[in-house]
């Protein structure tokens, strides 16, 4: 009897083993916004799935897990252009940026930026996962969509009494309905549950935009 | 008639071994549990187990017989909707402390016995030792050969080049 192998496995097993390892799966793209590339090449990387780079057939396989179930996370500077979000998008290729489903932007280090594009609207269990979060950090809001969940929330790292100062909960709340109602008439237009390359970088300019002007507006 | 939690049930193994084991025990595998249910007469006839040798069903029973009073699991809770971890109990944790082809055998013969809890342990197991390697790494593993062209090389670089990972 030939021996078993991780490759030898039948398919629908290998997808299993993907669907726990991808579970918590994140990656943070690199603003190269105050990092040369020589400065970048210099820092220790670890790559976003090692799996991924190890024959053409679990590459092939399991690339569509990964990109499905990555939280991609990436910082956004007010008015500055993310560079290294774009290029990867790119480099990644369309086919993948559209299997994307979780995204993590934070803005200007003010506020965080979730989205996560699901048919589900969240189950019984994860309402109250999200109450008891909410009550740890009072300025945060989520819209539910039909195909998406939008959260906006204060950065951890800020105190409460920062945050009442600002009036950070408004603009959570403000902005969070903002994105979610344009989001909404997006993806309610088409079958499919994905954003396309252009469409998350439009989301994301038009998230720096309002966020900016939000804050310009309360804050003059 | 022995009441249904006395009962046993013969099985045999593709090396052709009997072994007789708890009905309860055995009907941990939803295709022993059909089979059963199908036959009518537990206990009486064998019941052929054709891809799964004698060392590892022996293995499956041990963990079907630690686990033979877990509750099952809920309609609800399908795959999708639970969130997903790789936290393995201490016993199960020692329990798959085998090695890399016995692993793969149960593995194997928890997807063919229809054995969906002890498919996940195995299934995690593997995860958690895919993870926090580097490809050189889970190449060595488990023995992949890198069949790459360069050009797919330099994709890869590529895609790792804006990205930084924990």
């Amino acid at each position: 009897m030939s021996q078993s192998t991780l490759l030898s496995l039948p398919a629908e097993v290998r997808l299993n083993i993907y669907s726990y390892l991808f579970a918590d799966e994140w990656v943070y793209i690199d603003p190269c916004v105050y990092t040369s590339p020589s400065q970048r090449r210099n820092r220790k990387q670890q790559y976003g799935a090692p799996l991924m780079q190890t024959c053409r057939q679990l590459r092939d396989e399991a690339s569509p897990y990964y990109f499905a179930n990555v939280r991609v996370c990436f910082d956004v500077c007010k008015s500055i252009q993310p560079v290294g979000l774009i290029n990867w998008l790119d480099d990644i290729g369309t086919a993948n940026v559209k299997l994307l489903r979780h995204f993590e932007m934070r803005w200007s280090d003010y506020v965080d930026i979730k989205l996560d594009l699901t048919r589900k609207p969240a189950n019984p269990r994860r309402n109250t996962i999200t109450k008891a979060e909410e009550d740890t950090n009072s300025t945060k809001k989520t819209q539910l969509g039909t195909k998406h969940v939008l959260t906006v929330q204060g950065i951890p790292e800020h105190e409460p009494e920062y945050w009442k100062r600002m009036g950070t909960s408004e603009f959570c709340d403000v902005l969070s309905k903002q994105l979610s109602c344009r989001l909404e008439r997006l993806l309610g237009a088409r079958e499919g549950l994905y954003l396309s390359l252009g469409e998350v970088l439009e989301f994301v300019a038009e998230a720096d935009g309002h966020a900016g002007a939000l804050r310009w507006l309360w804050f003059w | 008639m022995a009441s249904e939690a006395e009962q046993t049930v013969k099985l045999v193994s593709s090396d052709n071994v009997e072994i007789v084991t708890e009905r309860k025990v055995a009907e941990r595998s939803m295709l022993i549990k059909n089979m059963i249910e199908d036959l009518g007469a537990p206990g009486e006839e064998p019941i052929p187990i054709m891809n799964v040798s004698e060392a590892v069903l022996r293995k499956v029973l041990e963990w079907c017989t630690h686990h033979k009073n877990d509750p099952a699991p809920s309609q609800d809770d399908d795959a999708d909707s639970r969130k997903k971890t790789t936290d393995i109990e201490d016993w199960d944790q020692k329990f798959m402390q085998v090695d890399q082809e016995m692993l793969f055998e149960i593995i194997l013969a928890a997807n063919y016995m229809d054995i969906k809890a002890l498919l996940d342990v195995g299934c995690k197991t593997v995860a958690n030792m895919i993870k926090g390697k580097s490809p050189e790494e889970i190449r060595k593993t488990f023995n992949i050969q890198n069949d790459f062209t360069p050009e797919e090389e330099d994709q890869i670089r590529r895609e790792n080049e804006w990205a930084e990972d924990r």
